[in-house]
């Protein structure tokens, strides 16, 4: 199934694409317009999809997800989008690194915890006071 | 002579031997950790050059890739996991080395064969780029035309994974690269609205997604052995015989990677695998190779560093890479504001000679570190892989925040994590995408001046001989293959024959 749907997505988004590129300029023969380009991009990946589609049940690969790995590194990095000007580049090192972690299935959080700690006391040695990134350690 | 002494002085100043040092140590650090790669090192590390001189952040990036490299032999040897997919036919004559106490002779064999491989490779590097160069210079919108398809096609065949889906990923990455303001005609692209989309998408977050992220996501729940043997320097030292073993593996080696190298889609683990084969077809004992022969070792392990010091003359005399990880270089001359292509030479004179001087100064310190720190690395490996993954997100995170100071590059380095993540998973190769990426636009802007300077007349592309004559290889390459296939298909439908070819080969 989702051997179809990964074709499937690919189609219908060069289709999108293809039909946001008819809004762009054509050109003329010698000064070509910012559409061709997009046009012969996406067209190209929609009629490649679609033969993809055609011959999907012929395709090897897994069919599995390890959606708790994805869940937890993506969760992982939202919250340090979301932490990282509001609260600080060390919570959100500390809070990206424990919801990441939490994408494998071993539940030793000691050594995890010590290991976090001292990390994140290195982030902010070579970032901030080293490179001089323009975060705070703590706060907004 | 002048130009060596020239680079010498260059690569020479204290900053850019402490970049240099910096970048080897960081790159085999991160090579020795099986699973992430040379691409997913330079990405982690570029946005820590930012800050630097051009000339100092390129030698440190080009010390990291070589420098992992060589740290990805490591991990295939004592671990049996290739560090780096170059170093994968290094775990068949390795590992078994290591498990009859020979972990020490293996890692002393690979760095010398990575030194030698490196450095015959550097010597073609210096002879040849300012040939290339010159055939270069005489290089119009036409010739790059039609040398940029070649390099989609040729990166096409790679990864193992179908054409279809390569041509896919090539057409999916130049699709991405179209985002941003079009600077011909003003047009906004795909921009939705969003006013950090109109210089179009970096490099780093997007190679970093689909490199580095999806990379871990991919490996989260891997599991590795402890490291059993133990390796001491007088371990390390290899007899007589192994000496006698490890020397025409070494040259022909050297040889293949500094003739793979340049090829677009083949790079280091092409080359690597050219090496294996041929040692174990021309050796009196074939059936011994995957037992712990020297010459399984010796011979890829030169080729693969050749093949990365040869890799840079694509790269560095036409601006063109042929493999990703050169893409990758190309991004980050790009965004340290160096055109790569054949002007570079001359208009750079201090970053060409200085970045060359500094490949021999790379190689011989990861000569002398690679030995004494082979304790270091052995510890590194030991690290359980649910310790290290987390900290590698972050740094990934921070990577991709210190390109702009804005989280918004996060995001899409997350974006192309998840979509590099769920490609790869359903068997699509992403280098090909990371090609299409870099080279589409200029693909783009030459056919658009080519277009030009033909006044609409498309002939103007096939116009010169060289244009002609690559665009003919190009076309070569596309039509082979399916005719190849419907060779092979031919004696199956008339009575299932045996294929005519032998499948090894394949």
């Amino acid at each position: 199934m989702a051997r179809y749907v990964t074709w499937g997505i690919l189609c219908l988004v060069a289709g999108a694409a293809f039909i946001q590129a008819l809004s762009f300029g054509f050109g003329s023969g010698p000064r070509i317009g910012s559409a061709i380009i997009p046009l012969a991009l996406s067209g190209g990946i929609a009629l490649l999809s679609v033969t993809g589609l055609v011959r999907a049940g012929r395709e090897q690969g897994t069919d599995t997800l390890d959606l708790r790995a994805l869940a937890a590194v993506g969760a992982g990095v939202v919250v340090f989008i979301l932490t990282v000007e509001r609260a600080g580049l060390i919570p959100a090192t500390l809070l990206c690194m424990g919801i990441a972690y939490a994408g494998q299935s071993e539940a030793r959080y000691l050594d995890f915890v010590a290991y976090a700690a001292v990390f994140a006391v290195g982030v902010w040695a070579i970032f901030i006071a080293g490179l001089g990134l323009p975060v705070r350690a703590f706060g907004g | 002579m002048d130009n060596l002494i020239l680079g010498l002085s260059t690569a020479l100043l204290p900053a850019n031997l402490l970049a240099c040092f910096a970048g080897v140590l960081l790159g085999t650090a991160i090579g020795v950790i099986p699973g992430i790669g040379a691409m997913a090192a330079i990405a982690l590390i570029l946005p820590l050059t930012f800050s630097l001189d051009p000339t100092t952040g390129i030698v440190m990036l080009a010390g990291v890739y070589y420098g992992a490299e060589y740290g990805g032999s490591t991990a295939s040897i004592l671990l049996n996991l290739p560090g780096t997919p170059s170093n994968a036919i290094t775990c068949l004559d390795g590992y078994p080395m290591a498990q009859q106490g020979r972990a020490g002779v293996a890692l002393f064999i690979t760095t010398v064969a990575s030194f030698i491989g490196g450095s015959i490779g550097i010597v073609v590097l210096t002879l040849l780029t300012p040939l290339i160069v010159d055939v270069g210079l005489a290089f119009g919108p036409a010739e790059y035309f039609a040398l940029i398809l070649l390099c989609f096609v040729a990166v096409s065949g790679v990864g193992g994974a179908d054409r279809r889906k390569n041509f896919v990923m090539i057409l999916l990455g130049g699709l991405v690269s179209t985002v941003g303001i079009d600077i011909y005609d003003g047009t906004y692209r795909y921009t939705f609205g969003f006013h950090e989309l109109i210089d179009g998408l970096s490099l780093v977050p997007v190679a970093m997604g689909l490199f580095g992220l999806s990379e871990i996501i991919c490996s989260v729940r891997q599991s590795h052995e402890r490291v059993k043997h133990k390796v001491t320097m007088r371990s390390m030292l290899p007899t007589r015989d192994d000496w006698r073993r490890m020397v025409w593996p070494i040259l022909r080696g050297a040889g293949f990677g500094c003739f793979f190298g340049p090829l677009p889609g083949t790079g280091p683990s092409v080359a690597a695998l050219s090496s294996y084969a041929t040692e174990r077809r021309i050796s009196d004992r074939p059936e011994d190779f995957g037992t712990g022969r020297v010459e399984g070792i010796a011979g890829p392990e030169a080729s693969n560093n050749a093949a990365v010091q040869t890799a840079f003359i694509p790269t560095l005399s036409l601006g063109i890479p042929g493999t990703p990880t050169m893409a990758i270089m190309i991004g980050a001359l790009m965004i340290h504001g160096i055109v790569p292509g054949p002007m570079l030479i001359q208009s750079e004179p201090e970053l060409f000679w200085g970045l060359v001087a500094s490949f021999w100064i790379g190689n011989l310190l990861l000569l002398i570190l690679n030995i004494p720190l082979i304790g270091v690395w052995v510890s590194l490996l030991n690290i359980p892989y649910r310790l290290l993954y987390p900290s590698i997100v972050v740094l990934i995170c921070i990577g991709a925040y210190s390109i702009s100071n804005a989280v918004f590059d996060v995001a899409l380095m997350l974006l192309f994590g998840l979509l590099g993540y769920l490609l790869r998973s359903r068997g699509f190769a992403l280098a090909p995408m990371l090609i299409g990426f870099v080279l589409m636009p200029m693909l783009e802007e030459n056919l658009r001046r080519g277009m030009l300077m033909g006044r609409g007349d498309p002939v103007y592309f096939f116009s010169s001989p060289i244009a002609a004559t690559i665009l003919a290889i190009a076309a070569l390459l596309v039509v082979a293959p399916i005719f190849g296939s419907v060779l092979r298909r031919r004696p199956r439908d008339e009575g299932s024959a045996k294929l005519p070819f032998n499948e090894d080969d394949a």
